[in-house]
């Protein structure tokens, strides 16, 4: 009976042991060689860009943290378009053949892409996700604006590291090559990119006695990522069709009429396709299931969007928040107001 | 036909080589990030910290606010700047209107934002704004009302009451207290509220004499009771009036000491330069000299120790009195010194009459300043001791200094209103006659075609110094006349009548007077000194400085330095002969 005890405890301690050391062993593996086996999993990748990976793990993931802000946001901008910045996850890339064709579209996602990775680069810098980088040590002292002058301090955004960083990234494949298309996504590359640092509001914070504006204190901070949105839109709208010049460095306007593009225009070859139709090779998923508004006049109105095929109607009942007022002392109280829409729905290809 | 195909194929399968490898990278991100990562900016609620803020009837707040500060910390250290304006209730709206402005409301359910509404902003402001403006603030230009929504706005709600309350009115900015209002407030706490009790008696703060082993013992009387001794300070002045008086006599005392100072240590360095008849200037502000610092012993002995005696209650201010030295020495600084001086100035008025009206030369007047002397100091020695003799020193209440006539009406008016008088009288007489003549000779002389600049000049001196001396002395005067006047009705009234009554009647000195005097008492002092600010004052010193030097080092250079003494002697003389000829020839002038 005495020995029995004893022999369980043994035994326990020895089985304790030994999945404490398996325990270890496993976190010690992936600790050490764990970015290096996602960098080396990426295929596509070329040397250069691998290496980066494995040196700034943390900016790998900020990255990918910040592709769902900039696709949201080109959806945004097309939503009332026939192409619509879908993705489609079942294919290799995001945004399957469309980009094999050098249109404005892929011009637009390149741009946005490249300024989303600096939107995203820079948001982690100051919020000091990231290590090697921090608030813009250039932001020092004292300086003026309209108001007055002002004193820096805050934490400024270092728009400038982030731009350095992604064009050594993003542009590593292309710089490989020197055809007329690694030219194009140069080119749209870091237009996105100078977009960001186009829109910068100078952001006070005031000290004084009793409210008063005597001394302020400043930062310079990006504007909300839908400005740069907007801004690259209206140059997806004027984007310019060129060539390549005889000599294969740069471009020149496709028409003799139409300006030469600048560093902040979009360039692109060809022209788009009608994206009415589902096809394979340009990229195109149709038009088919997508709602119109039957009284627009615009790019969404049923008969653009359809393409002239048609559209069926349903009835669809939605609620929504109403009437909401303000009591006293303190609540808001919203009415539900119930509304039946008509929702016109585009007719797929027969 | 082939080649061109081939190079279009090979094209294609580049650019889709790349395509591909570049957006496997981004799909293989956006997986590893997985779908769930919110990055949007969502507002986050939190309780409200800030002291001033809790209890307005919401809890929930979010930061940064509107004026970019980071936490409640921040917020708390500016909006607690507003807290004195808060407690004064200039209006009932200013804490919700700025805990809604710092602390912005957070609704789990409402993601717009719900500022305070334009009224609120507007009542706040008009009841607080006036407010702030009599303390050198403006309404802040950040929190103006134009950019609140207005209530009933469907597009932007805001908060506020729903029913109007009736705006407070600005209240009344306290004004200064008045003058009397110290006295009432010391009269009351030193008087429990009492019946007026009308009979007279050594009631306090009056002090009586009980034991008949006391040195004042049927020896004095206030208000015509006897064994009743006034108290150490003036009882009719609060304990504010007697610090300032403090301060006043302080601050004169020192100006006119530094000024006296000056103009006499000018004078012992360049004796030449001051000649009769403007030398008994020199002597009236040595005479300063000493008055101030009797002052200053006052100040720095202290008024009990100066002009009071006994301890705690019976402490009273001194009578007839030839014992304290302090006392005594305080007397005879002030009465021995101020009495010359006054004399002296008697002394400047004569020789300037005769220098003026008799055409007498520098040299003859000084040829009689020993009789000068000899007046100047030996008749206020004689009055001196016989105050002594008389025990009529005694306190002054209000100053602290010791003197004569301050608790006696006829060592008032015997020993100091009527020598002023006199000396005030026969010095105007003598200055009035000189200006007579030198307008005279001055209208003489213009007839003749000579320039009289210099001698205009003599007389704006003269006049400005007449001025300087008589003004404040006929102040002293009329102070003096005033106190001997009222100052039975004043002590009646301590013996005679409670305090509300006293205040209500309005008896008692005249604060303003006392200071008035004591001001005038030494202002002359302090501008007996614009004789000497003049460029040779520069010179006489830097001469001063330069012959004082060079004495220390026993170097040839000496001889050269006596040299040049030698010279200045020889240009000063030069110098001092030249007036005296001037002078000569328009003594026949006159004469013709």
């Amino acid at each position: 009976m005495n020995f029995l005890p004893n022999g369980i405890c043994f035994y326990l301690s020895v089985a304790i042991c030994w999945f404490s050391s398996r325990v270890d062993a496993s976190w010690w593996y992936m600790g050490t060689l764990g970015s290096q086996v996602m960098c080396d999993n990426i295929p596509g990748l070329i040397n250069k860009q691998r290496q980066l990976c494995r040196q700034h793990p943390k900016v790998m993931q900020a990255i990918g943290a910040g592709i769902k802000n900039w696709i949201g946001e080109c959806q945004h901008q097309f939503r009332t378009h026939r192409w619509n910045c879908n993705t489609m996850a079942r294919e290799h890339n995001l945004f399957g053949r469309l980009l094999h064709r050098s249109s404005r579209e892929a011009a637009f996602v390149y741009a946005i892409s490249s300024a989303g990775m600096v939107y995203t680069l820079t948001r982690a810098c100051s919020q000091g996700e990231l290590e090697n980088c921090s608030c813009d040590p250039g932001k020092k002292g004292s300086s003026r604006d309209a108001k007055g002058a002002f004193d820096w301090g805050g934490c400024s955004d270092h728009v400038d590291h982030a731009i350095k960083f992604t064009q050594v990234f993003i542009d590593a494949k292309e710089r490989k090559e020197r055809d007329a298309r690694a030219l194009m996504n140069l080119h749209n590359n870091r237009a996105g990119r100078k977009a960001v640092k186009r829109f910068m509001n100078l952001e006070c914070k005031c000290h004084g006695v009793s409210g008063s504006c005597n001394v302020r204190t400043c930062w310079l901070a990006m504007a909300d990522f839908r400005q740069t949105g907007d801004y690259l839109r209206k140059k997806y709208n004027n984007a310019i069709q060129v060539v390549m010049n005889q000599y294969g460095t740069g471009f020149t306007s496709a028409y003799r009429m139409l300006k030469r593009p600048n560093k902040n225009d979009l360039v692109y070859f060809e022209d788009s396709p009608d994206y009415c139709i589902w096809d394979h090779e340009s990229g195109s998923v149709g038009t088919g299931g997508r709602v119109c508004n039957r009284t627009s006049r615009g790019t969404d109105s049923c008969e653009v969007m359809c393409c002239g095929r048609g559209y069926d109607t349903s009835r669809v009942s939605r609620t929504t928040k109403c009437e909401c007022k303000f009591q006293w002392c303190c609540a808001v109280h919203c009415r539900d107001c119930q509304e039946e829409v008509d929702v016109h729905t585009c007719k797929t290809q027969s | 036909m082939r080649k061109p195909a081939d190079e279009h194929h090979f094209t294609m399968e580049t650019s889709g080589m790349h395509l591909v490898g570049f957006w496997l990278h981004v799909l293989l991100l956006f997986q590893l990030s997985g779908l769930g990562d919110s990055a949007s900016k969502d507002i986050v609620c939190e309780p409200i910290t800030v002291p001033m803020c809790k209890g307005i009837g919401y809890n929930h707040t979010y930061m940064p606010n509107q004026f970019n500060h980071d936490n409640q910390d921040e917020v708390g250290l500016e909006v607690h700047q507003f807290w004195p304006l808060v407690r004064i209730h200039c209006s009932p709206d200013l804490l919700f209107f700025l805990c809604s402005m710092y602390t912005p409301i957070c609704l789990q359910d409402y993601k717009k934002p719900l500022p305070p509404c334009r009224s609120v902003c507007e009542r706040a402001k008009r009841g607080c704004s006036p407010l702030m403006i009599q303390y050198g603030f403006e309404w802040p230009e950040r929190m103006s009302c134009e950019q609140l929504p207005m209530l009933g706005d469907t597009d932007r709600l805001c908060m506020d009451r729903n029913s109007s309350e009736t705006t407070t009115l600005s209240p009344p900015f306290p004004k200064p207290t008045p003058k009397g209002t110290p006295r009432h407030r010391a009269t009351a706490k030193s008087a429990p509220p009492q019946k007026c009790d009308r009979e007279c008696h050594c009631r306090g703060p009056l002090v009586p004499i009980k034991k008949e082993a006391h040195p004042l013992h049927n020896r004095v009387n206030t208000g015509s009771l006897p064994n009743c001794a006034l108290p150490c300070h003036q009882p009719y002045f609060s304990q504010d009036e007697r610090t300032f008086t403090t301060f006043w006599i302080g601050l004169w005392s020192v100006l006119c000491f530094v000024s006296t100072f000056t103009t006499v240590a000018t004078f012992l360095i360049d004796m030449e330069r001051f000649k009769y008849p403007e030398r008994p200037i020199i002597f009236l502000a040595a005479c300063y000299l000493f008055v101030s610092l009797g002052y200053i012993v006052r100040l720095l002995a202290g008024h009990e120790r100066v002009a009071c005696e006994g301890t705690g209650d019976q402490q009273h201010i001194l009578y007839d009195t030839t014992g304290p030295a302090l006392c005594t020495l305080v007397f005879l600084l002030i009465y021995f010194f101020g009495m010359a001086s006054s004399i002296w100035w008697v002394v400047l008025s004569f020789t300037w009459f005769l220098a003026a009206g008799m055409k007498w030369g520098n040299e003859a007047i000084a040829g009689y300043s020993q009789y000068f002397h000899l007046a100047a100091w030996l008749v206020p020695s004689v009055k001196s001791i016989a105050v002594l003799a008389l025990s009529s020193v005694d306190g002054d209440p209000v100053a602290g200094i010791c003197y004569v006539g301050n608790q006696s009406l006829e060592g008032l008016r015997g020993f100091v209103l009527a020598p002023l008088v006199v000396y005030l009288f026969t010095g105007s007489l003598f200055l009035l006659a000189g200006f007579v003549s030198l307008f005279r000779i001055r209208s003489v002389i213009k007839q003749g075609g000579t320039k009289t600049d210099k001698l205009e000049k003599l007389m704006i001196r003269i006049g400005l110094f007449t001025v300087l001396y008589t003004v404040p002395a006929t102040i002293v005067v009329a102070c003096l006349v005033y106190e001997q006047h009222y100052r039975p009705s004043w002590e009646r009234a301590l013996a005679c009548s409670c305090p509300s009554e006293r205040q209500r009647l309005g008896m008692g000195p005249d604060y303003a007077v006392f200071m008035l005097k004591y001001f005038m008492c030494l202002v002359v002092g302090i501008t007996s000194g614009v004789w000497i600010w003049s460029g040779k004052t520069l010179e006489s010193w830097r001469r001063f400085i330069a012959r004082y030097v060079p004495c220390r080092t026993r170097k040839p250079p000496v001889s050269a330095s006596s040299m040049y003494s030698e010279a200045s002697t020889a240009l000063t003389a030069r110098a001092g002969t030249a007036p005296t000829g001037t002078y000569h020839k328009s003594a026949p002038s006159s004469h013709v």
